[in-house]
Protein backbone atom coordinates (compact mmCIF):
# COMPACT_ATOMS: atom_id res chain seq x y z
CA UNK A 1 0.00 0.00 0.00
CA UNK A 2 1.34 3.61 -0.93
CA UNK A 3 2.90 5.35 2.00
CA UNK A 4 3.41 9.19 3.03
CA UNK A 5 5.92 9.82 0.51
CA UNK A 6 3.80 8.55 -2.87
CA UNK A 7 0.94 10.67 -1.19
CA UNK A 8 3.47 14.07 -1.09
CA UNK A 9 4.92 13.27 -4.57
CA UNK A 10 1.34 12.53 -5.78
CA UNK A 11 0.16 15.87 -4.23
CA UNK A 12 2.95 17.35 -6.70
CA UNK A 13 2.26 15.93 -9.80
CA UNK A 14 -1.03 15.19 -10.36
CA UNK A 15 -3.41 18.31 -10.11
CA UNK A 16 -6.60 16.72 -10.07
CA UNK A 17 -5.52 14.82 -7.13
CA UNK A 18 -4.14 17.75 -5.27
CA UNK A 19 -7.91 19.59 -5.32
CA UNK A 20 -9.52 16.53 -4.66
CA UNK A 21 -7.83 16.28 -1.47
CA UNK A 22 -8.39 20.30 -0.71
CA UNK A 23 -12.15 19.19 -1.21
CA UNK A 24 -12.37 15.90 0.68
CA UNK A 25 -9.40 14.77 2.39
CA UNK A 26 -10.59 11.60 4.01
CA UNK A 27 -12.02 10.65 0.96
CA UNK A 28 -8.52 11.33 -1.27
CA UNK A 29 -6.45 9.85 1.84
CA UNK A 30 -8.38 6.03 2.03
CA UNK A 31 -5.98 4.33 -0.86
CA UNK A 32 -3.01 5.54 1.54
CA UNK A 33 -1.56 3.76 4.72
CA UNK A 34 -0.38 6.64 7.16
CA UNK A 35 -0.06 6.35 10.92
CA UNK A 36 -2.58 8.63 12.54
CA UNK A 37 0.06 11.15 13.59
CA UNK A 38 0.73 11.39 9.52
CA UNK A 39 -2.82 11.45 8.95
CA UNK A 40 -3.78 14.52 11.67
CA UNK A 41 -0.66 16.53 9.96
CA UNK A 42 -1.53 16.14 6.68
CA UNK A 43 -5.25 17.18 7.73
CA UNK A 44 -3.49 20.62 9.78
CA UNK A 45 -1.63 22.40 6.92
CA UNK A 46 0.32 24.41 9.48
CA UNK A 47 2.82 23.34 12.33
CA UNK A 48 2.06 19.95 12.75
CA UNK A 49 2.41 18.95 8.60
CA UNK A 50 5.29 21.84 8.18
CA UNK A 51 7.11 19.74 11.24
CA UNK A 52 6.06 16.25 9.38
CA UNK A 53 7.74 17.71 6.10
CA UNK A 54 10.43 19.09 7.55
CA UNK A 55 11.74 15.49 7.56
CA UNK A 56 11.38 15.26 4.26
CA UNK A 57 10.54 18.34 2.60
CA UNK A 58 14.06 21.75 2.72
CA UNK A 59 12.66 25.23 3.87
CA UNK A 60 14.19 27.49 1.46
CA UNK A 61 17.19 28.51 4.00
CA UNK A 62 19.59 28.08 1.15
CA UNK A 63 20.19 31.60 -0.09
CA UNK A 64 21.84 31.78 -3.41
CA UNK A 65 23.12 35.28 -3.28
CA UNK A 66 26.46 37.03 -2.05
CA UNK A 67 26.50 40.35 -0.75
CA UNK A 68 29.58 42.55 -2.83
CA UNK A 69 31.79 44.12 0.27
CA UNK A 70 33.16 45.65 -2.28
CA UNK A 71 33.10 47.86 -5.44
CA UNK A 72 32.86 44.88 -7.51
CA UNK A 73 31.58 46.01 -11.06
CA UNK A 74 27.66 44.55 -11.77
CA UNK A 75 27.53 45.99 -15.12
CA UNK A 76 30.18 43.12 -16.52
CA UNK A 77 31.66 44.46 -19.63
CA UNK A 78 32.87 41.56 -21.84
CA UNK A 79 35.40 43.45 -23.96
CA UNK A 80 37.11 44.52 -21.18
CA UNK A 81 37.52 41.32 -19.55
CA UNK A 82 38.73 39.43 -22.65
CA UNK A 83 41.40 42.24 -22.80
CA UNK A 84 42.64 40.90 -19.07
CA UNK A 85 45.61 38.59 -19.49
CA UNK A 86 44.61 36.23 -16.90
CA UNK A 87 41.40 35.30 -18.55
CA UNK A 88 43.08 35.12 -21.73
CA UNK A 89 45.54 32.11 -20.56
CA UNK A 90 42.29 30.43 -18.39
CA UNK A 91 39.88 30.35 -21.59
CA UNK A 92 43.32 29.09 -23.84
CA UNK A 93 43.31 25.99 -20.77
CA UNK A 94 39.93 25.72 -21.47
CA UNK A 95 39.86 25.38 -24.86
CA UNK A 96 43.47 23.09 -24.41
CA UNK A 97 42.07 20.52 -22.50
CA UNK A 98 39.89 17.72 -23.57
CA UNK A 99 38.54 15.92 -20.59
CA UNK A 100 35.91 17.32 -18.21
CA UNK A 101 37.87 16.81 -15.18
CA UNK A 102 40.65 18.47 -16.76
CA UNK A 103 38.59 21.65 -17.67
CA UNK A 104 36.94 22.46 -14.45
CA UNK A 105 39.87 23.55 -12.96
CA UNK A 106 40.29 26.07 -15.52
CA UNK A 107 36.71 27.33 -15.38
CA UNK A 108 36.41 27.64 -11.84
CA UNK A 109 39.32 29.75 -12.23
CA UNK A 110 37.71 32.23 -14.92
CA UNK A 111 34.54 32.24 -12.63
CA UNK A 112 36.85 33.35 -10.34
CA UNK A 113 37.86 35.95 -12.79
CA UNK A 114 34.40 37.39 -13.38
CA UNK A 115 32.63 37.76 -10.16
CA UNK B 1 8.40 2.03 -16.99
CA UNK B 2 11.62 4.18 -18.13
CA UNK B 3 11.22 7.53 -18.73
CA UNK B 4 11.31 8.88 -22.74
CA UNK B 5 13.62 12.25 -23.23
CA UNK B 6 12.94 14.86 -25.86
CA UNK B 7 16.80 15.76 -25.77
CA UNK B 8 17.51 17.91 -28.91
CA UNK B 9 20.86 18.55 -30.43
CA UNK B 10 19.60 22.04 -31.73
CA UNK B 11 18.14 24.35 -29.56
CA UNK B 12 19.19 28.14 -30.33
CA UNK B 13 21.31 27.97 -26.53
CA UNK B 14 23.82 26.18 -25.16
CA UNK B 15 22.92 26.97 -21.57
CA UNK B 16 19.11 27.72 -20.37
CA UNK B 17 19.05 29.44 -16.75
CA UNK B 18 15.34 28.60 -15.66
CA UNK B 19 13.82 29.40 -12.53
CA UNK B 20 11.04 26.33 -10.57
CA UNK B 21 9.10 28.88 -8.64
CA UNK B 22 9.18 28.68 -4.96
CA UNK B 23 6.21 25.67 -4.00
CA UNK B 24 7.44 23.46 -5.97
CA UNK B 25 6.54 21.64 -9.59
CA UNK B 26 3.04 23.51 -9.14
CA UNK B 27 5.17 26.39 -9.90
CA UNK B 28 7.01 24.95 -13.38
CA UNK B 29 5.58 26.99 -16.15
CA UNK B 30 4.87 25.55 -18.95
CA UNK B 31 8.06 27.14 -20.88
CA UNK B 32 10.44 26.08 -18.09
CA UNK B 33 9.40 22.45 -17.96
CA UNK B 34 9.56 22.66 -22.21
CA UNK B 35 12.90 23.55 -21.67
CA UNK B 36 14.09 21.03 -19.30
CA UNK B 37 12.74 18.32 -21.68
CA UNK B 38 14.59 19.24 -24.33
CA UNK B 39 18.08 19.57 -22.60
CA UNK B 40 20.73 16.78 -22.13
CA UNK B 41 21.84 17.71 -18.15
CA UNK B 42 19.89 19.82 -15.89
CA UNK B 43 21.68 21.63 -12.68
CA UNK B 44 19.11 21.88 -9.87
CA UNK B 45 19.30 24.09 -6.70
CA UNK B 46 16.11 22.98 -5.08
CA UNK B 47 15.49 20.64 -2.23
CA UNK B 48 11.64 20.71 -2.08
CA UNK B 49 9.67 17.36 -1.78
CA UNK B 50 9.41 15.44 -5.12
CA UNK B 51 11.47 18.11 -7.52
CA UNK B 52 14.41 16.18 -8.25
CA UNK B 53 12.95 13.05 -9.01
CA UNK B 54 10.36 14.83 -11.46
CA UNK B 55 12.84 16.77 -13.13
CA UNK B 56 14.87 13.21 -13.54
CA UNK B 57 11.66 11.98 -15.20
CA UNK B 58 11.93 14.48 -17.73
CA UNK B 59 15.92 15.25 -17.99
CA UNK B 60 17.95 12.15 -18.91
CA UNK B 61 20.58 13.49 -16.35
CA UNK B 62 20.14 15.94 -13.25
CA UNK B 63 22.58 17.07 -11.02
CA UNK B 64 21.86 18.75 -7.54
CA UNK B 65 24.27 21.26 -6.78
CA UNK B 66 22.73 21.30 -2.92
CA UNK B 67 25.51 19.28 -1.48
CA UNK B 68 27.91 22.48 -2.64
CA UNK B 69 26.14 23.94 0.22
CA UNK B 70 28.67 23.68 3.25
CA UNK B 71 27.41 24.37 7.10
CA UNK B 72 30.06 27.27 7.89
CA UNK B 73 32.01 27.42 4.62
CA UNK B 74 31.55 30.23 2.51
CA UNK B 75 28.87 31.13 0.15
CA UNK B 76 30.95 32.58 -2.78
CA UNK B 77 33.01 29.79 -3.72
CA UNK B 78 29.93 27.80 -3.03
CA UNK B 79 28.51 29.94 -5.83
CA UNK B 80 31.42 29.95 -8.11
CA UNK B 81 31.80 26.03 -8.08
CA UNK B 82 28.38 25.73 -8.99
CA UNK B 83 28.36 28.18 -12.15
CA UNK B 84 31.29 26.35 -13.03
CA UNK B 85 30.03 22.88 -13.10
CA UNK B 86 27.51 23.80 -15.55
CA UNK B 87 29.60 26.13 -18.20
CA UNK B 88 32.21 23.13 -17.88
CA UNK B 89 29.08 20.82 -18.90
CA UNK B 90 27.89 23.10 -21.55
CA UNK B 91 31.44 22.98 -23.32
CA UNK B 92 30.95 19.40 -24.03
CA UNK B 93 27.45 18.29 -23.68
CA UNK B 94 24.91 21.40 -24.39
CA UNK B 95 22.37 22.08 -24.43
CA UNK B 96 22.39 22.07 -20.81
CA UNK B 97 19.69 23.44 -17.80
CA UNK B 98 20.59 25.17 -14.41
CA UNK B 99 17.60 25.50 -12.74
CA UNK B 100 16.94 27.29 -9.50
CA UNK B 101 13.78 27.59 -6.77
CA UNK B 102 12.36 30.68 -7.15
CA UNK B 103 13.32 33.31 -9.97
CA UNK B 104 16.71 32.30 -11.31
CA UNK B 105 17.56 36.27 -11.59
CA UNK B 106 16.32 36.95 -8.63
CA UNK B 107 18.99 36.88 -6.11
CA UNK B 108 20.79 34.62 -7.54
CA UNK B 109 24.55 34.93 -7.61
CA UNK B 110 25.14 31.31 -9.59
CA UNK B 111 23.52 32.86 -12.88
CA UNK B 112 24.75 36.05 -12.86
CA UNK B 113 28.35 33.93 -13.11
CA UNK B 114 27.22 31.57 -15.66
CA UNK B 115 26.21 34.56 -17.86
CA UNK B 116 29.15 36.14 -17.40
CA UNK B 117 31.27 33.45 -18.35
CA UNK B 118 29.51 31.77 -21.04
CA UNK B 119 29.90 35.32 -22.71
CA UNK B 120 33.57 34.94 -22.73
CA UNK B 121 33.05 31.04 -24.57
CA UNK B 122 30.76 32.25 -26.82
CA UNK B 123 28.59 29.92 -25.06
CA UNK B 124 24.65 31.13 -26.03
CA UNK B 125 22.36 31.78 -23.11
CA UNK B 126 18.67 31.99 -22.57
CA UNK B 127 16.75 32.32 -19.34
CA UNK B 128 13.42 31.73 -18.05
CA UNK B 129 11.56 33.19 -15.36
CA UNK B 130 10.19 31.43 -12.38
CA UNK B 131 7.88 32.58 -9.95
CA UNK B 132 9.87 34.47 -6.97
CA UNK B 133 8.92 34.96 -3.45
CA UNK B 134 8.60 38.68 -4.13
CA UNK B 135 5.48 37.16 -6.09
CA UNK B 136 4.49 34.64 -3.15
CA UNK B 137 4.98 37.67 -1.14
CA UNK B 138 2.50 39.87 -3.12
CA UNK B 139 0.13 37.07 -3.09
CA UNK B 140 0.68 35.79 0.56
CA UNK B 141 -0.40 39.11 1.77
CA UNK B 142 -2.98 40.35 -0.65
CA UNK B 143 -1.17 43.72 -1.94
CA UNK B 144 -0.79 45.15 -5.66
CA UNK B 145 2.27 47.52 -5.02
CA UNK B 146 0.48 50.28 -7.28
CA UNK B 147 -1.06 52.28 -5.34
CA UNK B 148 2.73 53.60 -3.62
CA UNK B 149 5.16 51.31 -5.42
CA UNK B 150 8.02 49.60 -4.11
CA UNK B 151 11.44 49.55 -3.08
CA UNK B 152 13.34 46.19 -1.88
CA UNK B 153 17.09 45.71 -0.53
CA UNK B 154 19.09 42.64 0.37
CA UNK B 155 18.92 43.02 4.15
CA UNK B 156 22.78 43.06 4.97
CA UNK B 157 24.00 44.85 2.04
CA UNK B 158 20.83 47.68 3.52
CA UNK B 159 23.06 47.74 6.50
CA UNK B 160 26.53 47.55 5.01
CA UNK B 161 25.61 50.46 2.81
CA UNK B 162 23.63 52.46 4.88
CA UNK B 163 20.85 53.12 1.90
CA UNK B 164 18.25 55.65 2.70
CA UNK B 165 15.07 54.18 3.18
CA UNK B 166 11.96 56.20 1.62
CA UNK B 167 9.21 55.66 4.40
CA UNK B 168 6.14 56.30 2.28
CA UNK B 169 7.04 53.74 -0.06
CA UNK B 170 6.40 49.78 0.71
CA UNK B 171 9.84 48.42 1.36
CA UNK B 172 10.90 44.42 1.13
CA UNK B 173 14.10 43.49 2.65
CA UNK B 174 15.40 40.19 1.49
CA UNK B 175 17.35 37.35 2.76
CA UNK B 176 16.53 37.67 6.62
CA UNK B 177 18.27 34.47 7.38
CA UNK B 178 21.60 35.67 6.28
CA UNK B 179 21.53 39.02 7.61
CA UNK B 180 25.48 40.04 8.00
CA UNK B 181 26.56 36.15 7.72
CA UNK B 182 29.06 35.65 4.28
CA UNK B 183 28.92 31.71 5.44
CA UNK B 184 26.38 28.98 4.85
CA UNK B 185 24.33 28.65 8.31
CA UNK B 186 20.99 26.53 9.32
CA UNK B 187 21.70 27.78 13.34
CA UNK B 188 18.85 30.17 14.78
CA UNK B 189 19.88 33.81 15.12
CA UNK B 190 20.00 35.41 17.72
CA UNK B 191 18.49 39.06 18.68
CA UNK B 192 22.08 40.31 19.11
CA UNK B 193 22.24 40.00 14.90
CA UNK B 194 18.82 41.32 14.56
CA UNK B 195 19.59 44.75 16.27
CA UNK B 196 21.47 46.64 14.04
CA UNK B 197 18.67 45.77 11.71
CA UNK B 198 16.15 47.33 14.26
CA UNK B 199 17.86 50.42 15.07
CA UNK B 200 19.03 51.05 11.39
CA UNK B 201 15.12 51.08 10.64
CA UNK B 202 14.36 53.39 13.38
CA UNK B 203 15.98 56.02 11.91
CA UNK B 204 13.42 55.85 9.01
CA UNK B 205 9.93 54.50 11.16
CA UNK B 206 8.87 55.06 14.38
CA UNK B 207 8.84 52.72 17.01
CA UNK B 208 5.30 50.87 16.82
CA UNK B 209 5.51 50.80 12.89
CA UNK B 210 4.35 47.39 11.68
CA UNK B 211 6.79 45.12 10.09
CA UNK B 212 6.07 41.93 8.42
CA UNK B 213 7.58 38.58 8.31
CA UNK B 214 6.24 36.66 5.24
CA UNK B 215 7.36 32.65 4.96
CA UNK B 216 5.88 31.79 1.67
CA UNK B 217 4.77 28.24 1.21
CA UNK B 218 7.18 25.74 -0.24
CA UNK B 219 4.81 22.79 -0.45
CA UNK B 220 1.38 23.14 -1.61
CA UNK B 221 -0.68 21.81 1.21
CA UNK B 222 1.53 24.25 3.42
CA UNK B 223 0.00 27.82 4.79
CA UNK B 224 2.19 30.35 4.38
CA UNK B 225 2.82 32.25 7.41
CA UNK B 226 2.96 36.10 7.93
CA UNK B 227 4.26 37.28 11.43
CA UNK B 228 3.23 40.80 12.44
CA UNK B 229 5.69 42.58 14.62
CA UNK B 230 6.54 45.83 15.92
CA UNK B 231 9.54 47.76 14.66
CA UNK B 232 10.94 48.73 18.60
CA UNK B 233 10.69 44.96 19.33
CA UNK B 234 11.65 43.40 16.21
CA UNK B 235 15.30 42.27 16.67
CA UNK B 236 13.66 40.54 20.27
CA UNK B 237 10.72 39.05 18.42
CA UNK B 238 12.51 37.71 15.55
CA UNK B 239 14.89 35.75 17.89
CA UNK B 240 11.73 33.53 18.67
CA UNK B 241 10.12 33.59 14.66
CA UNK B 242 10.48 31.46 11.69
CA UNK B 243 13.77 33.47 10.79
CA UNK B 244 13.18 32.45 7.15
CA UNK B 245 11.86 34.72 4.28
CA UNK B 246 11.26 38.40 3.35
CA UNK B 247 10.52 41.35 5.71
CA UNK B 248 7.37 43.52 4.40
CA UNK B 249 7.44 47.40 5.56
CA UNK B 250 4.08 49.13 4.81
CA UNK B 251 4.24 52.37 4.34
CA UNK B 252 4.32 54.98 6.67
CA UNK B 253 1.57 57.21 4.93
CA UNK B 254 0.94 57.61 1.22
CA UNK B 255 2.73 60.46 -0.46
CA UNK B 256 0.90 63.95 -1.05
CA UNK B 257 0.01 64.86 -5.05
CA UNK B 258 2.71 67.49 -6.10
CA UNK B 259 1.76 67.95 -9.68
CA UNK B 260 -1.42 69.88 -9.42
CA UNK B 261 -1.88 70.97 -12.87
CA UNK B 262 -1.48 67.54 -14.06
CA UNK B 263 -3.67 66.12 -12.07
CA UNK B 264 -5.97 68.38 -12.81
CA UNK B 265 -5.49 67.47 -16.72
CA UNK B 266 -6.10 63.84 -15.62
CA UNK B 267 -9.00 64.65 -13.31
CA UNK B 268 -10.64 67.03 -16.54
CA UNK B 269 -10.47 63.76 -18.35
CA UNK B 270 -12.51 61.19 -15.20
Amino acid sequence: MPGLNDFLSRIQTDHAFYLQFRKNPQEALTPYELSSEERAALMDSGSQLSARLGEVVFTLTGTKNFVSLGSADWQFDPAAALRRPEIQESIAQIRNVTTNADRLTPVLALIEQVG
Amino acid sequence: MSPTYQTEDSLPFDIAIVGLGIVGIHQITREVEETIRRCRHTFVIDSGFGVVPYLEGICPEVTSLFSFYEKGKQRLPTYRRMAAEVINAAITCSPVCFATYGHPLVYCYPAVLIQRAAKLLDLQVETFPGISSLDTLFVDLGIDVAADGLQMYEVTDLLLRRRPIQNDVPCVLWQLIAIGEPNYQTDRISAERFLPLQDYLLEFYPPEHPIILVTSKTFPLLQSTVKKYRLGTLAADLEHGPQVGNLYIPAVRSREVRDHKLLEKLTARI
